[in-house]
């Protein structure tokens, strides 16, 4: 029963997903087209050297860059659905090839970000409302006002001169030891240590919004009539926190994770680049200075198809937390 | 797709006469304001107080604070004065949060009016339109308009203003949908007004209080985005900004951090100010929303 909901779920949010989709291929190919210099320009002053005026029609013809526009989009629409993003003068690869060895990073910062910026932001929150009114709900207030308002390249700097430089708990770039000696559950320790640190300075923002938000909506939860029914039926304040309002008071968290996974990505471009971590996002960054346009739009693309997934994952979420949810 | 339908709640109708009468100032939103002064005075000012050229460089390199008189806040890895810096980068940051943030109104208003007032097919586009921008990254939208037309500081305006302004659409569009059946609304079409007069001169005003309230919100993001575009040095290198100031100390940050620690200190402070007056606002104008606190 649950399964076959959640089938249906999943086809028409990917049914939902394709003109989404086809309109940000539609944008890539215009952004590439209004940027100055097309592929055999980049091509040419790739390679160095003066070709001949016949070379460069030659080499424009068999891009098909000598095609009128309607045609041109055609074939990159064919290229993209065919995983072909490009190639990448910068790198001397296929961008997929790239994009592909860089993506393990950024996916396992973003999901550290996610995870921790949730329980982080859903206890604090948690701590306020049960507090509400204390001192420790003004103060957890006060801490998040700060966090929303610290630029998350600062406050990785921060961590990096307070836990890096001067106590040297943890290490300050890179995503793993360099030369990488270890192999197995080492290795994992060793990756989970070089991010501890880029992960808190990605996430905090986010805890602070998640924390916010848990706090209203168990303040609000717990006024609602089937939460003081429970209390008045003698169960602990315990008790009616835990069976009855937080599995509600939850759903607000997991909507918002669902609509800022792209905002983290976005982060993660700085953050990446602060820690040179060689990620999709500090990719990005580097394809701005080095003005491999097909690069950036490879890392737009994946960047849009992973926050288009993370969304359907928190759906499916949604349904499990809360199956009366059939979704719009 | 991308979840709830609209990620800022509508506001309630407004009653205009609250905002004065019933709801006291905060202290936070008091000193929310007197941060946010300070930042503009500093901007307004810099010129008067530090003639020179924040760029250049007039003292021993690598001075720190509160060493040397002339240089209360010390100087940089270059010799630059870190205090001019400082209220010279205050004018960037603010013009640049307040240009960004208008052009986010400007498109955000059009794309959610648009769609709202007329709904059909034409809300049907503009939506799709609207969750695409939603779907990439805000970041990579800014880099990408970024390498398109340059880094000048008019082009990274227009860069955060075309990566921010999702929300206000969507919550503008919610409004115009729920105004433009009422009587008001009709009645101006029997006389026999456009579309354009009523959704400018008839709709907007009454639609528009809470989509004020996130223009905060858009502002402070929008200073957050100037600082990183800065700090990558994709911000335009023709002027001091904070950002930029941070990204210069990196290469002595394990000797001297205070260079990268100072203006930070500032970017904190004033997006801090920002959402201090924003969540007053908010306050004053949803009444019914802050109840819940």
């Amino acid at each position: 029963m649950v399964g076959a909901s959640i089938l249906r779920l999943v086809v028409r949010r990917l049914l939902q997903a394709i003109p989404v989709m086809l309109l940000i291929i539609a944008g890539s190919f215009f952004a590439l087209h209004l940027a100055p210099g097309d592929m055999v320009d980049v091509l040419i002053s790739a390679g160095g050297g003066a070709p001949s005026p016949e070379m460069i029609d030659e080499l424009r013809r068999y891009y098909g860059l000598d095609q009128p526009i309607y045609v041109q989009i055609l074939y990159y629409f064919r290229n993209i659905l065919s995983f072909n993003l490009g190639y990448s003068f910068a790198y001397d690869q296929p961008v997929v090839e790239v994009l592909k060895d860089r993506l393990p990073a950024t996916m396992i910062l973003m999901v550290a970000s996610v995870m921790l910026a949730s329980i982080l932001g859903g206890v604090l929150g948690m701590i306020a409302a049960a507090k509400r009114g204390t001192a420790a709900d003004e103060t957890i207030r006060v801490i998040g006002l700060l966090f929303y308002a610290t630029p998350n390249f600062w406050l990785s700097l921060m961590l990096i001169l307070v836990f890096g430089l001067k106590t040297g708990w943890f290490p300050i770039n890179g995503f793993e030891t360099i030369g990488s000696p270890y192999t197995g559950w080492r290795r994992v320790a060793d990756i989970a240590h070089h991010m501890v640190l880029p992960a808190a300075g990605l996430s905090l923002i986010f805890s602070a919004i998640y924390m916010q938000i848990m706090r209203a909506s168990i303040l609000e939860t717990a006024s609602l009539d089937y939460a003081l029914t429970a209390r008045s039926k003698g169960l602990s304040r315990r008790q009616v926190l835990r069976r009855h309002v937080l599995p509600n008071a939850i759903l607000p968290v997991i909507t918002m994770i669902g609509l800022q996974v792209g905002t983290v990505l976005g982060g993660a471009v700085v953050v990446e680049s602060v820690f040179a971590i060689p990620g999709i996002g500090s990719l990005a960054f580097q394809s701005v200075v080095q003005r491999d346009l097909n690069m950036l739009m490879g890392v737009l693309i994946v960047c849009s198809v992973i926050v288009i997934l993370a969304n359907l994952l928190v759906d499916i979420a949604y349904q499990f937390v809360d199956p009366r949810i059939q979704g719009d | 797709m991308t979840g709830a339908d609209n990620s800022v709640l509508p506001g309630d109708v407004v009653a205009r006469k609250t905002i004065r009468q019933h709801i006291p100032v905060s202290p936070a939103t008091l000193l929310g304001l007197a941060i946010v002064s300070l930042v503009i005075l500093a901007a307004v000012f810099a010129s008067w107080i530090f003639p020179c050229d924040p760029l250049r460089i007039v003292g021993k390199p690598l001075t720190w604070p509160f060493q040397d008189w002339r240089f209360p806040l010390g100087t940089d890895a270059l010799g630059r004065d870190i205090l001019s810096g400082l209220f010279h980068g205050a004018r960037i940051s603010l013009l640049i949060g307040l240009t960004a943030t208008l052009c986010a109104l400007l498109i955000g208003l059009t794309v959610g009016a648009l769609a709202g007032y007329f709904g059909g097919w034409v809300d049907e586009i503009l939506m799709r339109i609207t969750e695409a921008f939603q779907v990439i990254p805000n970041f990579i939208i800014m880099l990408v308009v970024i390498s398109i037309i340059g880094n000048r500081v008019e082009n990274i305006m227009l860069a955060i203003g075309v990566a921010s302004w999702t929300g206000i659409a969507r919550l503008a569009r919610v409004q115009f949908l729920a105004f433009r059946g009422r009587e008001f609304v009709q009645a101006a079409r029997t006389l026999g007004m456009n579309d354009l007069r009523i959704i400018i001169f008839e709709i907007a005003p009454n639609a528009l209080p809470p989509v004020i309230v996130y223009t905060s919100v858009i502002m402070a993001v929008a200073i957050l985005f100037d600082a990183a575009l800065s700090y990558l040095g994709l911000g335009d290198p023709n002027f001091a900004s904070w950002g930029g100031m941070i990204g210069a100390g990196q290469s002595v940050f394990r000797t001297a951090w205070y260079i990268s620690v100072i203006p930070g200190i500032a970017i904190v402070l004033t997006v801090l100010g920002i959402n201090l007056i924003g969540s007053g606002l908010n306050d004053s104008l949803n009444p019914l929303l802050s109840s819940r606190r």
